[in-house]
C-alpha cells in the first residue's frame, strides 16, 4: 500500500507542478530565446535539423506539404511528441533523428518557443465535397452510434480548438496530416497512449471515408481567434 | 376501456439497470420480453455528447435527467403527527427518468455489502445481545447469505468492468485492497484509476491514524474493456461530469453501454418508451399477476397481459405500484402489521471539509464519480460496538468527483455568503480543499415508512406516495461517531477542519444522496417481508420486485452493486428454477 501511495503521490506531484506552471503563466523568456535558436538550427543536427525549414519560425501549418501547425499547441503536448520521436515511440523518418539529436533542454525550449507563437488568423475555409464535410462535422460534434465512437470535441474542445495541456488542437491542421495521423493510429504505426489506447480504439473503428471526412472538417475550421496556449516547462 | 394486447412471456416495468439485466437474461432463455419505460429513449451518441452534456446549469442545477416533479412526485413528513405535503422541487434525492434510469446519471461507486449485513439481526444479537438494538428499530435478516450472492456480485462487476483492488481473495487478505471486505472469488476485472493528489493525501492521513485505505471500487473505466456480454467500453478521461450527467465517452458503466447494445434488436425483445405503468393487474383468487396497465405515448390506456411481471422502476416507485395495485398488505406503523411500505430507509450522510489554504494544488476539476480512496475500518460491524449504543457504520471516502464551476466552491462556514469577501475565499480555497464523506448506514425504524397519501394525487388521479422519515437516534449516534473518525483523518492531513454533522430532523430540501431503500423488503417469511429470497412476491409467484426497495436496511455503502447482483440472482432463479415449474420458490 505504501509503495502504491508513494507512486501515486509522485505522479500527481509531477503533473500538479506542470499544470500550475502552465495556467495563466507567461513563458520564460530565456526558454523562448533558447528555443528559437534550436528552431534556427542549434540542435544536434545543425542546419539540417532546423525546425524552421519546415515549420517556419511562426509554427504555422504548411497545408500543401502536410506539415502540422505547432503554434497554439501546448508546450506539454509538443514536448511529449518530441520525446516520443526521440525515443522512437512515435516513428517518423524525419522527426526521429532530429529530436534524438537534441538535448532534453533543447526539446523543452523549442516546445515552449512554438507554444508561445501566436496563432495565425482564420484563413481556412471549407472546400470540396460538401457531403463529406458534413459527415466530418457530425463525427466531430456527436460521434457515431453505428461505430460506437464518441465526438472528437469531447476531448479536443469545441471546434477542435484543443484543451491544453493534454489535448492538441485539431482546428486548422493540414487535412493530409490529420488523415495520415489517424491512419497511423489505425495501423498501430503511431502507438496510442497505453493503457488507455483511446485514439487507437477510435481510429480502428473509422472507415477510410470517415477519416477523409473528419480530416477535411478540422482542416476547414478556422484556427483562431482563441486564447493561445501559454506555458513554461520545468 | 383499455386496449388489450396479446400476452407476452415477461413484462418489465422500468428499463434502468435491473430492467436491462432481466431483459438480457430472460431473452437469453428464449422468453418474449416487453420492456416498458415511461421516459424517453436516449443513447451515448448523440444524447450524451459534449459540450451539450457539460451543461452544469441544465443537468446539475435544473436536474435535466431527473424525473420532473410536475409529472410525478411524493409527499413528505418527518413523523406521523404531521400532514405530509407534496415535493414540488427535487432536493434530497434525484430519481432518474428515461431509458437507463439512474444508471445514466450515477457516479459509479460499486460496492458489495458485508456478510453480516445479510443476517443483521441474528449477527447483532449473537455478538452484542438484544439490548444494543434500540427500541423501535425493525432490523431483520435478509433471507439469503453473502456467500450465496457472491457469484452474482462477481458477474455484475464483470458486466460493468469495475476497477478496484481486491482486499480479500477467497479469505486471503491482499495488500492494497480493503482488508475488511467480504471474501471475493476473483480480483476486480480492471485495476483502479490513477489517484489524484486529493485522495492520495486522504489515504496517507488515514494510514497515519491506523486505518486501511484502498481505491474505491469504480464503474468509471480505467481501461478499454469488453464485458461478459461482449459490449465494448472505453476508458474514463476524468472530465469531472459523472453525477447528474450521462457519459460521453462510453466510459461509465450504464445500461446503455453494458447491456442495451446486445439487447436491442433481438426479435424477442421489445422496448416501449413513454409508457407509464399505472398498475399491476392482479387476480387475488389465483394469487397471480395477470399483466400491467399503462398509458402509452399517445395517452391511450393499454393492457399488457404477461406470464411474468417484474417491477424494475426506481426503488420507491415500485412500492407505490404495489400499493396502487392492492398487492400485499400495506404496513401500519400503529400496529406494526402489514409489509408494503415497511422499513423505508435512506443513507445517513455527514462530512468533513479540510482546508489546506493553498498549501496544495489538488485540481478538483479533474475527477470522476467514483475516483477516490476510502476506509472501511468503521463500517458495518467491522469494529466493536460494545458500549457505543448504536449499530451500523460508514465508509469514509476522500473522493474527487469534479470541481464544476456553479456548485463547487468550498469555503469555511464563517465566510460571507456573497460579495468581495466570498469571492476572495473561493479563490483561496477552490484548489486546496478536500472533502471527506461519511457514507453511513440507515437502520429501519417502526415509524419510517411509505404509504399512499390520503389527499394528494398525480395527473392521472392516482394517490401520491407518502414518505414518513426521520433519522433514528441510532443513526445519529453512528454518524457522530464516524464524523469524529473523519475529523481525526482530516487533522492528520494538516489543514483546518470543519465538520458537517448530522443534526436536526431529516430535511428533504438539501441534496444528500439518491439511496432510497426499503419499502418492499425481502425476508424469510411473508409475515415480515414483501418478497422472498428470490425477490418473488409472497402473494403472487409470477411477480418479481427488483431494486433497492427490497433491502430490509441500508448498509453504509452505495446500493447499486447489490441491486445488480440481486437482479442477476433473481434472473437465474427465474430461468433455472421457476420457468420449468412456475410456483412459489419458497414455501411460506
Amino acid at each position: 500500500m505504501r509503495r502504491f501511495l508513494a507512486f501515486a503521490l509522485a505522479l500527481c506531484v509531477t503533473s500538479a507542478v506542470a499544470a500550475a506552471q502552465l495556467l495563466g503563466v507567461d513563458p520564460d523568456r530565456r526558454q523562448v530565446e533558447s528555443g528559437r535558436a534550436v528552431a534556427a538550427g542549434a540542435g544536434g543536427q545543425g542546419q539540417q535539423g532546423a525546425c524552421f525549414r519546415c515549420h517556419g519560425f511562426d509554427g504555422a501549418a504548411e497545408h500543401a506539404a502536410a506539415f502540422p501547425a505547432l503554434a497554439g499547441q501546448s508546450a506539454e503536448y509538443l514536448l511529449a511528441q518530441l520525446e516520443a520521436y526521440a525515443s522512437g515511440a512515435r516513428a517518423n523518418p524525419i522527426m526521429q533523428p532530429i529530436a534524438a539529436a537534441m538535448t532534453p533542454e533543447q526539446r523543452r525550449d523549442v516546445a515552449v518557443y512554438y507554444a508561445a507563437q501566436p496563432l495565425p488568423g482564420g484563413r481556412a475555409r471549407p472546400q470540396g465535397d460538401a457531403a463529406l464535410l458534413q459527415l466530418g462535422g457530425v463525427l466531430s460534434a456527436i460521434g457515431s452510434a453505428e461505430r460506437g465512437i464518441q465526438a472528437c470535441q469531447n476531448c479536443h474542445g469545441p471546434g477542435g480548438i484543443g484543451v491544453p495541456p493534454t489535448y492538441p488542437r485539431l482546428a486548422g491542421q493540414p487535412e493530409a496530416y490529420l488523415a495520415a495521423t489517424l491512419r497511423a493510429w489505425k495501423t498501430g504505426e503511431r502507438p496510442s497512449t497505453a493503457p488507455r489506447m483511446t485514439m487507437a480504439i477510435i481510429a480502428r473503428r473509422l472507415t477510410e471515408q470517415d477519416i477523409a471526412a473528419v480530416a477535411r472538417y478540422f482542416a476547414a475550421v478556422p484556427a483562431g481567434p482563441v486564447q493561445r496556449a501559454r506555458g513554461v516547462l520545468p | 376501456m383499455a386496449r388489450r394486447l396479446p400476452e407476452v412471456d415477461v413484462v418489465l416495468v422500468g428499463m434502468g439497470w435491473t430492467g436491462a439485466l432481466l431483459a438480457k437474461e430472460l431473452t437469453d432463455a428464449g422468453l418474449r420480453v416487453v420492456g416498458l419505460e415511461r421516459g424517453v429513449p436516449r443513447q451515448t451518441v448523440p444524447d450524451f455528447q459534449t459540450p451539450t452534456m457539460h451543461d452544469e446549469l441544465r443537468y446539475a442545477v435544473r436536474h435535466g435527467l431527473m424525473l420532473d416533479p410536475a409529472t410525478e412526485t411524493l409527499t413528505f413528513r418527518n413523523f406521523t403527527g404531521q400532514t405530509a405535503l407534496p415535493i414540488r422541487q427535487l432536493g434530497s434525492f434525484l430519481p432518474g427518468a428515461g431509458l437507463g434510469g439512474a444508471g445514466v446519471h450515477w457516479n459509479g461507486q460499486t460496492w458489495r455489502f458485508h456478510a453480516s449485513d445479510f443476517n443483521l439481526r441474528t449477527h447483532t444479537e449473537q455478538r452484542y445481545g438484544r439490548d444494543i438494538i434500540q427500541e423501535g428499530l425493525t432490523i431483520q435478516d435478509w433471507g439469503l447469505s453473502y456467500d450465496e450472492l457472491e457469484p452474482y456480485y462477481d458477474r455484475f462487476e464483470k458486466i460493468c468492468g469495475i476497477g478496484g483492488k481486491a482486499g480479500n481473495l477467497r479469505g486471503v487478505i491482499q495488500p492494497g485492497g480493503d482488508p475488511f471486505e467480504a471474501p471475493r472469488s476473483s480480483e476486480y476485472p480492471l485495476p483502479p484509476m490513477p489517484m489524484p493528489l486529493g485522495p492520495t493525501l486522504f489515504a496517507q492521513a488515514a494510514e497515519q491514524v491506523g486505518a486501511h485505505p484502498f481505491p474505491l471500487p469504480s464503474a468509471n473505466l480505467s481501461r478499454p474493456y469488453t464485458n461478459s456480454y461482449g459490449c465494448h467500453l472505453q476508458p474514463c478521461n476524468a472530465c469531472g461530469f459523472c453525477e447528474r450527467f450521462g457519459c460521453e465517452h462510453f466510459a461509465k458503466s450504464s445500461p446503455q453501454v453494458c447491456v442495451l447494445p446486445v439487447l436491442m434488436g433481438r426479435e424477442n425483445f421489445e422496448l416501449r418508451t413513454r409508457s407509464t405503468v399505472t398498475r399491476v393487474n392482479y387476480d387475488s383468487t389465483a394469487k397471480r399477476a395477470t399483466g400491467v396497465t399503462y398509458i402509452d405515448a399517445m395517452g391511450q390506456e393499454v393492457e399488457q397481459p404477461a406470464g411474468i411481471v417484474a417491477l424494475c422502476a426506481f426503488s420507491y416507485h415500485n412500492v407505490r405500484l404495489l400499493l396502487l395495485s392492492g398487492i400485499g398488505q400495506p404496513y401500519d406503523p400503529a400496529s406494526g402489521e402489514g409489509v408494503v411500505g415497511k422499513n423505508y430507509t435512506y443513507q445517513t450522510m455527514a462530512g468533513v471539509s479540510v482546508f489546506l489554504d493553498g498549501q496544495k494544488n489538488i485540481n478538483p476539476y479533474m475527477g470522476a464519480g467514483a475516483l477516490g480512496m476510502a476506509v472501511n475500518d468503521w463500517q458495518g460491524d467491522v469494529f466493536d460496538h460494545s458500549g457505543l449504543g448504536f449499530i451500523g457504520g460508514a465508509y469514509l471516502g476522500g473522493l474527487q468527483t469534479g470541481g464544476r464551476p456553479i456548485e463547487y466552491h468550498p469555503v469555511p462556514s464563517d465566510t460571507p455568503r456573497w460579495g468581495g469577501a466570498w469571492k476572495q475565499a473561493v479563490r483561496q480555497h477552490y484548489n486546496s480543499t478536500l472533502g471527506i464523506s461519511v457514507h453511513g448506514s440507515s437502520m429501519p425504524h417502526r415509524y419510517n415508512y411509505l404509504d399512499l397519501d390520503p389527499t394528494y394525487r398525480d395527473g392521472l388521479g392516482q394517490p401520491l406516495l407518502r414518505m414518513t422519515f426521520d433519522f433514528p437516534a441510532n443513526d445519529r449516534l453512528m454518524a457522530d461517531y464516524l464524523t469524529d473518525r473523519a475529523l481525526e483523518i482530516g487533522r492528520a492531513m494538516g489543514g483546518r477542519v470543519e465538520a458537517s454533522r448530522r443534526t436536526g430532523h431529516y430535511s428533504i430540501v438539501p441534496y444528500q444522496t439518491t439511496h432510497n431503500t426499503g419499502g418492499a423488503i425481502m425476508g424469510a417469511n411473508p409475515r415480515e417481508s414483501v418478497v422472498n429470497r428470490y425477490l418473488q412476491h409472497w402473494d403472487a409467484h409470477n411477480l418479481f420486485v427488483m431494486g433497492a426497495c427490497v433491502y430490509p436496511h441500508n448498509p453504509g455503502f452505495n446500493p447499486t452493486g447489490t441491486v445488480g447482483a440481486l437482479a442477476l440472482w433473481a434472473a437465474r432463479a427465474i430461468r433455472e428454477d421457476y420457468l420449468a415449474d412456475p410456483r412459489p420458490l419458497v414455501q411460506a
